[in-house]
C-alpha cells in the first residue's frame, strides 16, 4: 500500500529524524563496548583502539529484512552506504550500492571482500552465513588496499563456532509473499480510444475511431471486434512466493570449533500460467553451504579452515524483463484480443510480441551459477623469539562458473484483420503471420572465473608498561583469472599497519600499502598509499572520568591517499596496432576477404590509477551509562587523477580510431554520517531507539566535458551526473501564445506544448537552453531510524529509512501516452492539458505524433525524490524456556513481519520513488517465520 | 622439535616473500606490432593499406548501423539507403534515417546519427595519411611504392569529396594529426578551406594519383583503385563544383559572413569555364575507358537488356566497374537482406523496413518503346489490379530489372509470381510506393555470397557527365545525343534528337535520374541542381499505388507522406560537439 503523502513530508521525516536521533540507535552501530573486535582490513582490533571509520551490522540484525539478496537487507543499516534499489527481478535484484555517495565521474564501485576474498555480487550469500558486514570509508581504514579501495570497501565475515558442550541445531524458515508496492493504472479501451481520438484532434488528424467503435468499446461485448485487455492482468499474477529454509550446526571444544550451514532459498516470479517445461516464470533458486572450523594444533599453532558453496539456478523466459515490462504498457488495450477464438496466440506486424505469446509459447531461458570458495589460514605464535609475535599466512580460492540452458521457439501469430463484412457492419478475421517452430535448446558457458590469493606476514603486539604497540606487516598476491580474457589481474600488496597507544589513551597509527597492478606502465605499476590516524580516549582523562552523564568518549581523526583503478582498460598504456579480422576488403569478384591492419585505441603512456586524498574527523561517545551511544564522521576527499575522455575535447578532424583516457579529472566529495542509539528497560519492558543519517555532496571540479556552448551548460562545479535540462514555463496556450514566444526547435509546436525558457536570450530553444536542474538520480542524504519493545517474549521492531536530496526524471513510456501506440496511465489522463483546463494541467496534450519537444529533459518531469518507506516492520513471540525444555528445544521464535509496507513521497504521479516502476517493479513482502534451537 | 621446523620454514617463506615481492608483477606476453614493425613488412604495410582502403572506399549500403569507434560505419540513411530519403523511394519503417529526413526533423545535433559522421571520413584520411607517411619506409621497389601511395592519395581525396559534396568547403588534412595528449588539441583545430581550394586539393589529388596509378591489376586485386577512378573522381567533382547550387552568384541561403560565403560556393559568379572543365575531365574518363584501360567499357552481355542492366550490379565481374566498394563481408549479410529487401521474401524476421519505389519516381520510366505511360488516375479511387499490371509492365527495361512490383517475380526466371495482397504473412502488403527495390539484391538470400557491392563509379555516370556539362556549355549537339543515347541504347531503348539546351537539360536529367536510380546520385544531384525545393522533390507529396484484394483487386492512387524542405538543407550542418570546440564555422541557417 502506498500512502500519497500529504505535500511536506521532508519537514515531517526531518523532525521524526532528529526526533529519533536524540535518543536514538541504529542497532547497527553497536556501542563502542570495550570488549569487542572492530573488523577491519586484513585483520581486526579492539574496538577502544580503533581510530579509522568503520561501521558493522550484526547477520542477526540483517536477518530480519526478508530479501533475497544480501545486498538489499543492508538498506539503512550502516551510515555512510547508500542502496539504490533496482526492482526486485528474481535472481536479478542486486541494487547499485555506493559508499560516501559518488568520489569519481569514472567508476564509484567498491571492493566488497567475504572473508578476505574478492567477491563480485553479494547476491549468492545468505544471510544465514554471515556473522557481519562491514564497512570501511576513510582512508586509515583503506589504504592496506592500495589502488582498489578509494570508493571505499565492504567486508563481509561468516559465522564460525564457539566452544559449547553440545551440539547447537538452529533451524530457520521463512516463507513470504511478494507483490508490487505499487502499479501504474493503465486505461482500458473505450478511455484509450476516447483519448486516442483527442490526441489525433490536438495533431490536427483526422479521428481514428468512429462513435461506433467507441460504442463497441464502452459496451465491451465482443472480445475480438473490440478486445479490452489490461497486459497487466493477462501476465501477471496477484502476488509470488518467497520461501527460505536454513540449518545450522555449531560447537566445538578446545581443539576444535565448527560452523555449518545448509541454506535453500527459493524465490517466483510474478508472471502467472507458466509450466516451467515449455515456458518459465522468472524464478531464482539458491542453495548455500559453508563450513568453517578453527583448529587450535597446538597451543600456539591454529588454523581456520572455511569452506563455502552456492548453486544458483535462474529461469525466466526469452524477452528482457525490460521489454516485457515495457511491452505490458505500449501494447494498447485494444490493440488485439490475447488469442483468437480458436486460442491462438495473436499479434501484429508492428507489435509482434504478444506479451503472453512471448512469455507462454516462446520457449525460456536459464541461467546456472557454480561457485565455490576456500580458506585456509594458519597462525603460529613466535613468542619464543619475543612475545606478543606471531606469524601467519592463507591459502585463499575462489571460482565461478556458469552456464546456460536455453529452449527457444518460434510460434505462428495471429493478426485481427478488421474489415466490413456484406452487411456492412465491421468484422474480424485472423492472418496468420510466422512460423511455428519445435523447441531448440542451446547450451553453452557464459563465464567461469578464478581467483587465488596467497597471503603471509606478521603479527606484533605488546605492551610496555604505559606503552602499547601493535604492528601488521603482509604481503599478497591475488590473482584473478576469466575465462577467455588473455590475462590474469594480478595484484601484489606490501600492506601493514602499526599502532601505538600511550596509556591506552592517546593512540596513533600509521597504515600503508605498497602495492602494484599488471594493468599499468612499467615503472608506474607500484604505487605507496599512506595513512595516518590518532585517536584520544577522553573519558578516561581526569575531568571526565567520574562523569555521570558521559560514560565513553573517543575523538579521533585521519588522513591518507587511496587509489582506485576501476575503469581502465585493460594495458591502456600500449598503442596497439593489430589485424582486424572484422575490418578488412573484398578484392576480386568471390568472397577473397583481405584483412585490415590498424591502429587500435590511442595509448595514454602515462596512465595511472585515480587518487583520493581523505580527511576525516569522528566521535564515538555514549552517555548515561551507555544508554545512549553515538557516533559522528566528517569527511572531505579530494579525488584527482581521474579518468577522462580526451574525445571530449579532441576535434573530430584528428580521426583517431579511440581517444585515449587521460588522468586530469577532479571530483570533490564531502559530508557527514551520525548514528545513535538509545537502550533502556522501564519495567519488564526492554527498548530501543536508533537513528543513522548520511550525507554526502560532491562537485566536479575538472570535468574535461565535451564543450558547451554556453557557460551555464558546463558540467564543471556540478556534481557528478547533475540532471541538465531546460526550463518550463507551462504550457503554450494557444497560437498568439505560440507566436509570441521564441521558437522551439525540437518539433513543431502546438497549444498544450510545453514552453520553455530562452535561457541564452538568442530567440530560439535548443540544447544550448539547458541548465543544471534538480539533483541527481542518486540521493546526498539518507537516513533511517527504528524502534521496538520487548515484553514477556513478545517483540516488535519498525524500521523505516529514506532518501533526501534526489530528483526523479519521469521519462520513457509510462509517460509519454501514445507514442508508438502505448497506453496512457491514470496520472496522465487526469492531469492531461486541454484547452479547457489550461489552467489546472499538469501533464502536456495528448499527442499521438513523436513529440522531442514535451518528452525531453526539463523541470516539467524533474520531481524530488525524497521519500520516507517503512522498510520492515517485525512482530516476534520468543516462547519461555520452561516450555521449551519438555521438546528439548532452546530457543524457539516466531515471527511476521512485513518489508516495504508503507512509503511517504513528493510525487504526483503512481509510481515508486526508488525505481519508477520501469522494468520490474519495487516488491512488498509478506513473511511468516520460525526459527528454533536445539 | 618439528615444531620448530615449520617455524624456521615459514618464516623463511615469509621472509622470502616480504623481500622478493613486487618485482614479478609484469604484463603477460602477447605480440604487439610498433608502427615500424608495421611498415617494415611487406605483408603488414599491405595489410594497412587495406585498412585505408576499409575506412575510405566504403559500403553505402545499410548493413552496420550502430557505428563504434572500432571504425565500422555506414553511409546511407541509417537502416536505409538514401535514395529513400530522396524521392526516388521511401523506407517502410518509421525509424530509419531516411524518416528523419523525409520529416525534417534532423540537424546539428543529431546528423551523424541519421546518414553520415564528419569524423569517420578523418578516420580514413587518418589512415591515408599513416600510410603515405609511412610507406617510404617499407621494403617495396620504388614502383609499388608509388602505385600503392597513389591509392592512398587517391583514397584520401575521396574521403574530402564525400565531406564536400555534404558539407561544402572542409578542412583539408593532409597529414597525420599529433595527438598523443590534451596539450597537442591547437594543432588539431584546423579550420575549413573555402569551397574552391576543397574542389582544387581533390581535384590536384587526383592528378597527382593518375600518375602512378595502374590501369588494371591481376584479377585477385579486381577492385584497387585504377587511373580511371582518380580520373572519375576528378570529373565527378568538377560536374558538382560547376552545378548551380555551388556556381553561382546567390549562395543558396543569405550568408552575410564573406568568409562563410567563401565555404559554401565560388564566390566569383557563374563561370561557363567550369562546365567546361567538367567536360573535358568526363570526357577523359570516357577516352581512357575507350583507349588506355583495355577492359572499360558499358556492359553489353546477355541478350535481354533487363538481364542486362540487372547483371550490372548483381555481378562484380563485369566490364563497367571502374571503382565499387567491396567491404561487406558474409556475417553482415543480414542487416542488407533485412533492410533491403522485400518484407519476408527473403528475411524471416518480423520488421519490415523495406524500399519502396515512389509514384512520383516511377512516372521518369518511359515506356519501352520511349513513348511516356499515361498516368491519369485520379487519387482516391480504386481501379482494377489488371490495369495496375499492364501500365507497370509497359514501362522500360530498367524499371523491370529495379522494381519488383505485383503479380512479377521476386527472383526472374523463378516463374514464382506474388500477388502482393495475397501475402500479407509475407508481410508483401506493408510498403509505400508502387513496389519494392530489386535492383543490387535480386538473387540474394540470408547469408547469400558473395554479398552485392555497392559501385562508386561505373562508366555509364560519365556519358550522363559529359552530356550535361556540354549541354551547358551549348556544346556540339551531335555530342550530347550520342553520349545520351549510348546509355539508353545500351537498354534497348530508342535514341533521343537534339531539341535545344533547356530541353535538353530535362531530358538529361530524367536519364540520369532513371539510369543511376537508387545509386545515391539523385539524392545529391537534386541538390547541385538546387531543385530539392520543388514540389514532389525533396518537398511535398509522395505518393504510391495501394492494392487491394478480394474477388475483384484493384489499385489506388494514393499520398502516403508529405515530406518537409527547407534550404538550408542544401548542405548538412557540422556536428555540434565539433562547432562547440570552436574551430569550425557553421553552414548558413542551422
Amino acid at each position: 500500500m502506498k500512502v500519497q503523502p500529504h505535500k511536506h513530508i521532508l519537514p515531517a521525516a526531518a523532525l521524526l529524524l532528529s526526533l529519533a536521533a536524540w535518543p536514538g540507535t541504529a542497532a547497527a552501530q553497536s556501542a563502542p563496548a570495550q570488549d569487542s573486535l572492530q573488523r577491519l582490513a586484513y585483520g581486526s582490533q579492539p574496538k577502544d583502539q580503533v581510530t579509522v571509520s568503520a561501521a558493522s551490522v550484526s547477520g542477526a540484525e540483517l536477518r530480519k529484512t526478508h530479501t533475497t539478496s544480501l545486498s538489499n537487507t543492508l538498506i539503512g543499516r550502516l551510515p555512510g552506504l547508500a542502496i539504490m534499489n533496482n526492482g526486485g527481478e528474481p535472481g536479478f535484484d542486486d541494487p547499485d550500492v555506493f559508499i560516501r555517495g559518488r568520489h569519481t565521474t569514472g567508476n564509484n564501485g567498491q571492493l566488497v571482500l567475504v572473508d578476505g576474498i574478492q567477491i563480485n555480487s553479494l547476491s549468492y550469500l545468505s544471510v544465514d552465513e554471515i556473522e557481519s558486514v562491514t564497512v570501511l570509508k576513510d582512508a586509515a581504514a583503506l589504504a592496506l588496499f592500495g589502488a582498489k579501495a578509494a570508493n571505499g570497501a565492504l567486508l563481509v565475515t561468516t559465522r564460525r563456532g564457539s566452544k559449547s558442550k553440545k551440539v547447537n541445531i538452529g533451524f530457520n524458515a521463512r516463507y513470504g509473499f511478494q507483490a508490487p508496492t505499487v502499479m501504474p493504472k493503465l486505461a482500458g479501451s473505450y478511455d484509450y480510444a476516447r483519448l486516442h481520438n483527442e490526441a489525433r484532434q490536438n495533431d490536427g488528424l483526422a479521428p481514428l475511431y468512429t462513435q461506433q467503435d467507441l460504442d463497441g468499446y464502452r459496451a465491451g461485448t465482443d472480445p475480438y471486434l473490440y478486445p479490452n485487455v489490461n497486459w497487466y492482468d493477462e501476465v501477471l499474477r496477484k502476488s509470488s512466493p518467497l520461501h527460505d529454509y536454513s540449518l545450522t550446526f555449531d560447537g566445538g571444544g578446545e581443539t576444535a570449533r565448527y560452523f555449518v550451514m545448509l541454506g535453500y532459498m527459493n524465490n517466483q516470479g510474478l508472471y502467472a500460467g507458466t509450466d516451467g517445461k515449455n515456458n518459465a516464470n522468472i524464478q531464482f533458486q539458491r542453495i548455500n553451504f559453508r563450513a568453517n572450523v578453527d583448529l587450535n594444533i597446538t597451543k600456539s599453532l591454529t588454523v581456520q579452515a572455511g569452506l563455502g558453496g552456492n548453486m544458483q539456478d535462474r529461469k525466466f523466459p526469452p524477452i528482457s524483463t525490460a521489454d516485457m515490462w515495457r511491452n505490458m504498457v505500449t501494447y494498447a488495450p485494444n490493440l488485439y484480443p490475447v488469442r483468437t477464438p480458436e486460442g491462438k496466440i495473436t499479434g501484429s506486424a508492428n507489435y509482434p510480441n504478444n506479451p503472453v505469446g512471448y512469455l507462454l509459447e516462446k520457449g525460456y531461458q536459464s541461467r546456472h551459477d557454480r561457485n565455490i570458495q576456500s580458506t585456509v589460514r594458519v597462525t603460529q605464535k613466535l613468542d619464543v623469539i619475543t612475545p606478543g609475535l606471531e606469524i601467519f599466512g592463507a591459502m585463499m580460492f575462489d571460482n565461478e562458473f556458469n552456464g546456460r540452458y536455453d529452449k527457444l521457439r518460434n510460434y505462428a501469430y495471429y493478426e485481427p484483420i478488421r474489415t466490413t463484412g456484406p452487411d456492412g457492419l465491421p468484422q474480424v478475421s485472423f492472418l496468420e503471420r510466422g512460423l511455428n517452430t519445435d523447441l531448440t535448446v542451446t547450451t553453452g558457458n557464459d563465464y567461469e572465473n578464478n581467483r587465488i590469493i596467497f597471503n603471509g606476514g606478521l603479527n606484533y603486539n605488546r605492551r610496555f608498561n604505559q606503552h602499547g604497540l601493535a604492528a601488521m606487516v603482509m604481503f599478497q598476491r591475488d590473482k584473478y583469472t576469466v575465462l577467455n580474457n588473455q590475462s590474469a589481474f594480478a595484484m601484489e600488496n606490501l600492506a601493514g599497519r602499526i599502532s601505538y597507544d600511550y596509556q591506552q589513551k592517546y593512540l596513533a597509527e600509521f597504515s600503508f600499502s605498497y602495492s602494484g597492478l599488471e594493468n599499468y606502465p612499467p615503472g608506474r605499476r607500484f604505487g605507496f598509499f599512506p595513512a595516518l590516524s590518532a585517536g584520544w580516549l577522553l573519558h578516561k582523562e581526569d575531568f571526565l572520568q567520574n562523569s555521570r552523564t558521559i560514560s565513553y568518549l573517543k575523538l579521533r581523526a585521519s588522513a591518507g591517499l587511496v587509489g582506485n583503478d576501476r575503469g581502465a582498460s585493460r594495458f591502456a598504456y600500449n598503442q596497439y596496432w593489430g589485424e582486424q579480422s572484422s575490418q578488412g576488403y573484398y578484392f576480386g569478384t568471390g568472397t577473397s576477404f583481405s584483412p585490415a591492419f590498424v591502429q587500435l585505441g590511442m595509448a595514454n603512456p602515462n596512465i595511472t590509477w585515480e587518487k583520493g586524498l581523505i580527511y576525516n574527523f569522528g566521535a564515538d561517545a555514549a552517555f548515561l551509562q551507555n544508554k545512549l551511544s553515538l557516533t559522528l564522521d566528517v569527511f572531505r576527499e579530494n579525488r584527482y587523477d581521474i579518468l577522462v575522455n580526451m574525445g571530449n575535447v579532441i576535434p573530430g578532424l584528428a580521426g583517431i580510431p579511440t581517444a585515449a583516457m587521460e588522468n586530469r579529472g577532479k571530483v570533490l566529495n564531502y559530508g557527514t554520517e551520525v548514528s545513535a542509539t538509545w537502550k533502556d528497560k522501564a519495567g519488564s519492558v526492554n527498548y530501543f531507539a536508533g537513528g543513522q543519517f548520511s550525507f554526502a555532496r560532491n562537485k566536479v571540479t575538472e570535468a574535461y566535458d565535451v564543450p558547451r556552448k554556453e557557460a551555464y551548460a558546463s558540467r564543471q562545479n556540478q556534481p557528478v551526473a547533475q540532471y541538465f535540462g531546460l526550463e518550463a514555463l507551462g504550457f503554450f496556450k494557444n497560437e498568439s501564445d505560440i507566436a509570441s514566444s521564441p521558437t522551439q526547435t525540437f518539433s513543431n509546436v502546438r497549444p498544450g506544448d510545453i514552453k520553455y525558457k530562452d535561457q541564452n536570450n538568442d530567440g530560439i530553444i535548443d540544447i544550448n537552453d539547458e541548465v543544471p536542474l534538480g539533483r541527481h538520480s542518486y540521493p546526498e542524504i539518507n537516513f533511517s531510524f527504528n524502534a521496538g519493545v520487548e515484553y514477556k517474549g513478545f517483540n516488535l521492531e519498525l524500521f523505516f529509512q529514506g532518501m533526501a536530496n534526489r530528483t526523479i526524471y519521469m521519462e520513457g513510456y509510462l509517460f509519454q501516452p501514445f507514442a508508438n501506440g502505448a497506453n496512457i496511465t491514470d496520472w496522465y489522463m487526469e492531469n492531461r492539458w486541454t484547452p479547457e483546463r489550461h489552467a489546472v494541467a499538469t501533464a502536456p496534450r495528448l499527442t499521438t505524433e513523436p513529440n522531442p519537444n514535451n518528452y525531453r529533459a526539463s523541470d516539467f518531469w524533474f520531481r524530488s525524490g525524497s521519500f520516507l518507506r517503512l522498510r520492515n516492520v517485525e512482530l516476534g513471540y520468543t516462547f519461555p524456556k520452561h516450555m521449551l525444555r519438555k521438546l528439548h528445544m532452546q530457543n524457539l521464535r516466531i515471527f511476521v513481519s512485513g518489508l516495504n509496507l508503507l512509503s511517504w513521497d513528493n510525487l504526483d504521479a503512481n509510481i515508486d520513488p526508488e525505481t519508477l516502476s520501469i522494468g520490474y517493479p519495487v516488491l512488498k513482502t509478506y513473511t511468516t517465520g520460525l526459527s528454533v534451537n536445539f | 622439535m618439528r615444531r620448530n621446523v615449520f617455524l624456521k620454514g615459514s618464516l623463511v617463506v615469509v621472509l622470502t616473500l616480504l623481500f622478493t615481492a613486487c618485482k614479478k608483477l609484469e604484463k603477460p606476453v602477447s605480440s604487439e606490432v610498433t608502427l615500424k614493425e608495421v611498415f617494415g613488412s611487406k605483408d603488414k604495410a599491405e595489410q594497412f593499406l587495406w585498412n585505408v582502403y576499409s575506412t575510405c572506399s566504403i559500403f553505402e549500403f545499410p548493413y552496420y548501423w550502430n557505428s563504434t569507434s572500432s571504425g565500422y560505419y555506414h553511409y546511407g540513411a541509417t537502416y536505409t539507403i538514401l535514395a529513400a530519403a530522396c524521392d526516388e523511394a521511401d523506407a517502410y519503417a518509421n525509424y530509419t534515417g531516411a524518416e528523419a529526413f523525409n520529416k525534417g526533423n534532423w540537424g546539428p545535433s543529431d546528423i551523424y546519427w541519421y546518414e553520415f559522421r564528419s569524423e569517420f571520413c578523418y578516420k580514413g584520411i587518418r589512415n591515408a595519411n599513416i600510410f603515405i607517411e609511412n610507406i617510404d619506409q617499407s621494403p617495396f621497389s620504388d614502383q609499388e611504392k608509388a602505385a600503392m601511395k597513389a591509392e592512398a592519395i587517391f583514397l584520401r581525396a575521396l574521403m574530402h569529396f564525400d565531406l564536400m559534396q555534404r558539407l561544402g568547403g572542409v578542412a583539408i588534412v593532409d597529414k597525420v594529426l599529433k595527438v598523443s595528449s590534451a596539450e597537442d588539441i591547437p594543432e588539431v583545430t584546423i579550420p575549413r578551406s573555402t569551397f574552391a581550394e576543397t574542389v582544387d586539393f581533390i581535384v590536384k589529388s587526383c592528378d597527382d594519383a593518375a600518375k602512378d596509378l595502374p590501369n588494371v591489376y591481376e584479377s585477385r586485386f579486381r577492385g584497387r583503385i585504377v587511373k580511371g577512378a582518380a580520373l572519375a573522381l576528378k570529373a565527378r567533382t568538377l560536374l558538382y563544383a560547376a552545378s548551380p547550387l555551388y556556381n553561382s552568384g546567390e549562395p543558396y541561403v543569405p550568408v552575410s559572413d564573406p568568409a562563410l560565403r567563401a565555404m559554401v560556393g565560388y564566390t566569383d559568379g557563374y563561370k561557363e569555364d567550369r562546365w567546361r572543365l567538367a567536360a573535358e575531365a568526363s570526357k577523359a574518363v570516357l577516352d581512357w575507358a575507350k583507349t588506355e584501360s583495355g577492359w572499360c567499357g558499358l556492359y553489353m552481355g546477355k541478350n535481354n537488356p533487363v538481364d542486362r542492366y540487372e547483371e550490372i550490379f548483381i555481378n562484380p565481374n563485369n566490364n563497367e566497374i571502374i571503382l565499387d566498394a567491396g567491404l561487406m563481408g558474409t556475417n553482415t549479410n543480414n542487416y542488407f537482406v533485412r533492410f533491403l529487401t522485400p518484407g519476408m521474401v527473403v528475411y524471416g524476421g518480423t520488421d519490415p523496413v523495406n524500399v519502396g519505389i515512389t509514384f512520383n519516381f516511377t512516372r521518369f520510366y518511359q515506356k519501352a518503346d520511349g513513348t511516356d505511360q499515361v498516368w491519369n488516375e485520379t487519387p482516391g479511387t480504386a481501379y482494377p489490379y489488371s490495369e495496375y499490371q499492364r501500365k507497370l509492365g509497359e514501362l522500360e527495361p530498367r524499371f523491370q530489372a529495379s522494381v519488383f512490383q505485383s503479380g512479377t517475380e521476386w527472383s526472374r526466371g523463378t516463374n514464382v509470381r506474388y500477388h502482393f495482397y495475397e501475402h500479407a504473412a509475407r508481410q508483401l502488403d506493408r510498403y509505400n510506393g508502387v513496389g519494392f527495390l530489386r535492383k543490387f539484391v535480386k538473387g540474394v538470400s540470408n547469408n547469400s555470397s558473395p554479398a552485392p557491392r555497392w559501385i562508386t563509379f561505373r562508366l555509364a555516370e560519365f556519358y550522363l557527365n559529359y552530356a550535361e556539362a556540354l549541354n551547358e556549355i551549348n556544346g556540339s549537339s551531335s555530342e550530347i545525343t550520342w553520349a545520351l543515347n549510348e546509355v539508353r541504347s545500351r537498354v534497348n531503348m530508342p535514341g533521343i534528337a537534339y531539341t535545344g539546351q533547356a530541353e535538353m537539360r530535362e531530358k538529361i536529367r530524367r536519364e540520369r535520374a532513371v539510369e543511376l536510380a537508387f545509386e545515391q546520385h539523385r539524392y545529391f544531384d537534386v541538390r547541385r541542381w538546387k531543385i530539392a525545393g520543388q514540389e514532389g522533390v525533396m518537398k511535398g507529396g509522395m505518393w504510391g499505388l495501394k492494392l487491394a484484394g478480394g474477388a475483384n483487386p484493384t489499385y489506388t492512387l494514393q499520398k502516403f507522406e508529405d515530406r518537409a524542405w527547407e534550404d538550408k538543407m542544401y548542405l548538412y550542418p557540422f556536428r555540434v560537439s565539433e562547432t562547440n570546440l570552436g574551430y569550425i564555422v557553421q553552414n548558413p541557417g542551422w
